[in-house]
């Protein structure tokens, strides 16, 4: 170990020139040696063991201007101290990406945590669209319901268990009707991080996994635009002096093609906004704005259907990052988030959900040679209301002012080469207040409003540890524990469109969660890598949506607590490089949803879950892609038996009888195994101008008929089962100019 | 390193093949003692209906209307009643398939006896359950003939009334047209819905004002007191669902008492 150790280190910091930001995964190293390494998300590098001699140190990293430097070690222990700061250019360096895994490797615990590549993004089969959440869905530990639903189930948790983050503000509903999209159109985003579990201190509120999103930082002029079957979706972005902007948009045309195709109307569309804009003040200053807003509207009304749903997404935040000396980092961001969903059903239902989202957060990160610390605080307020108006058979309204504080520590050690900790507390505060309508017991009439008030503290200590075995072998360990204290309303299977969302109140104790995550990993030189994670995760005062909830007390009834458990182990197979791309990931999962009374299988209890992924390059940008997906059944409630209910009809004076169900125990029964291949071809044309793609995709190749639910006719003789599919073989294709 | 992969890997899979927990559908015996309680004075004997059935797969062709050769017997008190297979004549049940399952006998139940049901199965499986029944009604008021003015109800309620009832837990209130029953697919359904309430009391017929009555005509005002068995079994529509007595799960041992009066309808 000493003999390995001996020899000189070079460390430092990268950061650009222009705007002083940490450059992570910025290559560096000793031209014409083995020695090199890529600089962490601080901004810094280290590079150790390097015998006597002179070299040439170079940092080179994409879109920015390569440094060399002359340096000589004339001491094998000595420590030399190279900062760089480097110049924009756009230049193209196909090393990049690799680097950036090495970095990652080397200087981050890896376990549960994805960083979603673009190119991936723009090379799987899609839809109708390229989407960010389809990608995710594919990513071992997550797995999902339906075709027609893009929301994410990740190592047993439920969709409201995730944390979205665009720019630090929570986003709410981030899905379009159907499931085909999500909202983020991905030339508009950035720096994609996924974790599945074990994040850090600095992500609170939620119980399973984070998805944080940051909008791109604006290229010089620019831009593109892509149409689809069913979409159009455009963008220019730009830089003028110190300021720099993007705006993307996309407006969907579904009620326009189908029925062209289709004798069948279907008024729905959706847009998006996403809009950007930069400011660098000074070299260590920048400021940035984003605004983001997305709508989608179905309103069956002229079909003779009387059912309407909207909802809407509405962001906005402005960010300052400052650069407080060589080592200090301040960022802060403000910001408002709203969503609202409506659901009205002729005149006999009227169901609205909104969310008003005003927040704050800070933070303070200081990098050191071998640990960086980092401070931070937020601060929430919201304002809700969930009303549904169903009169004469139910009506009710639950409105709060809920309010969330949290201040975290985090500190990143890593002492010598072979080990890496990371640990970090947070200390959160939630306060509910309520409103309580009072009602007198016979009428029903309102009598007087009262109100609930409870505050609940909520420490939270998060550990991770990274131990290298070789250079290329590492083991994670992660534990933590996690608070939630709002809840969707998601009844069983996700069969509504929207998500209704509700800040937890007097009657129910915040989530829980604790996790407990094993990984191992091995990187490639090529950046290709392999991971297995084991994990365990047990949840306190779950929270599911109560179907069976009494309408005369819906704000006490409607969701049942209990504890759960989740555990499995995910395992993927990445390759980086070369001709073909792509990756295999597979879970095994198991979740329980455990009450007093019962205990079940969730009903996304999803035992194996497969995807295979592959682009391959066939030259001349013709690009081949494929995507298969194999899945174990999900549970559901279904139907074992029927039997007469017989009854004395006082009427006819006669005895009657109905048929009656019998109902196997909940989510005993599974849905036969998933499975679905699609494939697409692109090919892109480079001009003058820019460059023109046309891809086309086929989902569904060989039509399977996945399952989505069994319903039965029991009065028939004999009854039949009949069952409703989920996407069947399905065509498109789609053209982007890109200038 | 990579064999301890691969066998974590297999090891793995295997542990996950575990994925359903088994439900295999057994059948259950399905029995509606359903015991009906007329007025007469002096209390007498009546011809009382068991019927006996069981639970079927889901995907079973079902042609059988009820399970033969089962022992049904009802006791209490002094009196024990054993209930006979309508079709202990094998030559004769062949031609009346739809009629399996119906176990008759002669009885009298009084409200003041706790009584016992067992049936024991073909397969030498026992349901057992015990009720009690309730007391026969007599409607006091209207008068059997009496003349109802529906219209002029909100301003002179006519008033239902009846005798106390123990054992019971509702009181079901219909108004019918007294017609033959072979006419009566062709009436409204809101005369197939009962009102109801827990007193012995009913003003008649506020919430049936809406009800296409057709004037000068006879209606049958039935009044019929329910044993809280029969309300938890009939509640199959609504949040907690039918609720049995049975030790089988499926079924219901209890009583009804029921009282008819013709009534006069004009506007």
């Amino acid at each position: 170990m000493i003999l390995i150790l001996l020899g000189a280190t070079i460390t430092g910091s990268v950061a650009d020139k222009e705007t002083g930001e940490a450059i992570a995964g910025c290559s560096v190293y000793l031209e014409g040696t083995e020695f090199g390494t890529s600089a962490a998300s601080n901004g810094y590098y280290r590079l150790d063991r390097i015998p006597r001699g002179s070299y040439t140190l170079v940092f080179s990293m994409i879109s920015y201007k390569e440094i060399k430097r002359r340096v000589a070690i004339e001491n094998e222990a000595s420590v030399l101290y190279e900062n760089a700061r480097l110049e924009r250019a756009p230049i193209q360096m196909p090393a990049v990406e690799v680097s950036s895994r090495r970095i990652e490797f080397e200087q981050e615990v890896t376990a549960s945590a994805f960083r979603i590549d673009k190119e991936a993004l723009k090379h799987t089969p899609v839809m109708v669209e390229r989407d960010l959440f389809r990608t995710l869905m594919t990513l071992p530990g997550v797995t999902f319901v339906s075709d027609f639903t893009s929301a994410l189930y990740v190592r047993g948790g439920s969709p409201d268990q995730n944390l979205v983050l665009l720019d630090n503000m929570v986003l709410y509903n981030p899905f379009h009707f159907g499931g085909f999209l999500s909202t983020f159109m991905i030339d508009a985003v950035d720096n994609v991080k996924f974790l599945t579990g074990g994040f850090p201190v600095r992500y609170g509120n939620r119980l399973s996994a984070v998805l944080d999103v940051e909008s791109v930082d604006p290229e010089p002029l620019g831009g593109y635009l892509s149409t689809s079957l069913l979409a159009t979706e455009g963008a220019v972005w730009g830089r003028l002096g110190k300021f720099g902007g993007i705006v993307t948009a996309r407006r969907t045309y579904f009620d326009k093609v189908i029925p062209i195709f289709m004798d069948f109307e279907f008024p729905y569309y959706f847009y998006d906004l996403h809009g950007v804009l930069n400011w660098r003040v000074g070299q260590k200053t920048r400021i940035a704005g984003t605004f983001f807003y997305t709508n989608d509207k179905l309103d069956l009304a002229e079909e003779n259907i009387p059912i309407g749903v909207g909802w809407s997404n509405q962001l906005m935040t402005l960010r300052l990052i400052q650069e407080l000396g060589d080592s200090w980092v301040a960022k802060a961001w403000v910001g408002w988030s709203r969503y609202t969903a409506d659901f009205s059903f002729s005149d006999l239902m009227d169901a609205e959900n909104g969310i008003d989202d005003f927040s704050a957060r800070t933070t303070f990160i200081k990098t050191a040679e071998a640990s960086t610390v980092e401070l931070g605080a937020e601060a929430s307020y919201l304002k809700f209301i969930y009303k549904v108006d169903a009169e004469p058979f139910a009506s009710y309204n639950i409105e709060g002012w809920p309010e969330y504080g949290a201040a975290f520590f985090s500190w990143k050690w890593k002492p010598d080469p072979l080990f890496l900790l990371q640990t970090g507390v947070r200390f959160s505060v939630y306060h509910a207040f309520y409103p309580d309508t009072l009602r007198d017991s016979l009428t029903g009439e309102t009598i007087g409003i009262d109100s609930l008030e409870k505050t609940w503290l909520e420490p939270e200590a998060r550990v991770s540890a990274k131990y290298f075995i070789t250079a290329d072998d590492a083991i994670n360990l992660s534990v933590g524990n996690f608070y939630q204290n709002l809840a969707m309303v998601l009844p069983e299977g996700g069969r509504i469109p929207t998500n209704f969302w509700i800040p937890l109140y007097a009657r129910y104790e915040p989530q829980h969660a604790l996790h407990c995550i094993l990984g191992y990993e091995h990187l490639f030189s090529d950046g290709s890598r392999i991971r297995v994670e084991p994990y365990y995760k047990h949840y306190l005062h779950l929270l599911a949506f109560n179907e069976m909830f009494d309408i005369s007390d819906a704000d006490e009834d409607l969701f049942s607590s209990g504890a759960g458990r989740a555990w499995g182990a995910d395992f993927s197979v990445e390759k980086a490089s070369g001709r073909l791309t792509g990756w295999i990931s597979y879970s095994l999962a198991f979740s329980r949803f455990i009450s007093d009374t019962l205990e079940f299988y969730t009903n996304f209890d999803r035992r194996h879950n497969l995807n295979v992924l592959g682009t391959y390059d066939l030259g001349k940008n013709w690009r081949v892609n494929a995507h298969l997906t194999f899945a174990s059944g999900m549970p559901y409630a279904g139907t074992l038996g029927r039997y007469r209910m017989y009854y004395w009809d006082p009427v006819r004076q006669e005895w009657r009888y109905q048929w009656m169900t019998i109902e196997a125990d909940r989510n005993s029964l599974r849905f036969p195994a998933y499975h679905r291949l699609d494939i697409g071809a692109s090919k892109a044309w480079e001009f003058r101008w820019g460059t023109l793609t046309v891809r086309a995709d086929i989902i569904n190749l060989y039509n399977h008929k996945n399952v989505m639910l069994y319903y039965y006719d029991i009065e028939n003789e004999p009854p039949v089962q009949r069952s409703v599919s989920m996407i069947p073989f399905f065509p498109s294709v789609g053209v982007e100019a890109r200038f | 390193m990579k064999r301890l992969l691969l066998l974590s890997l297999v090891l793995l899979l295997f542990a996950g093949c575990e994925s359903a927990e088994d439900n295999v559908f057994e059948a259950e015996p399905n029995v509606l003692a359903l015991m009906r309680i007329g007025y007469s004075s002096p209390p007498s004997l009546r011809r009382q209906r068991i019927k006996v059935d069981r639970s079927y797969d889901i995907e079973d062709t079902v042609d059988r209307w009820g399970l033969r050769d089962a022992y049904v017997k009802v006791w209490g008190g002094e009196d024990t009643f054993v209930f006979a297979d309508s079709f202990f004549n094998e030559d004769s049940a062949k031609w009346f398939k739809y009629n399996e399952g119906n176990y008759y006998e002669w009885a009298y139940f009084d409200d003041t006896t706790l009584y016992h049901l067992e049936v024991i199965l073909p397969w030498e499986d026992t349901v057992t359950a015990e009720a009690m029944m309730p007391t026969s009604v007599r409607i006091a008021a209207p008068a059997d003939s009496d003349t109802v003015s529906i219209s002029a109800e909100p301003y002179d309620p006519h008033v239902v009334t009846w005798n106390f009832c123990k054992n019971t837990k509702l009181y079901l209130i219909y108004c019918i047209p007294d017609v033959d029953t072979s006419e009566l697919g062709n009436i409204s359904p809101i005369f197939s819905m009962p009102s109801f309430t827990m007193d012995t009391s009913y003003t008649f017929f506020l919430e049936r004002m809406i009800a296409p009555w057709i004037y000068n005509k006879y209606y049958v005002l039935r009044v019929i007191a329910v044993t809280p068995e029969y309300v938890d079994y009939m509640g199959a529509e609504v949040p907690g669902g039918s609720v049995s007595n049975l030790s089988s799960g499926y079924g219901m041992f209890g009583g009804i008492a029921e009282d008819a009066i013709r009534v006069f309808i004009v506007p």
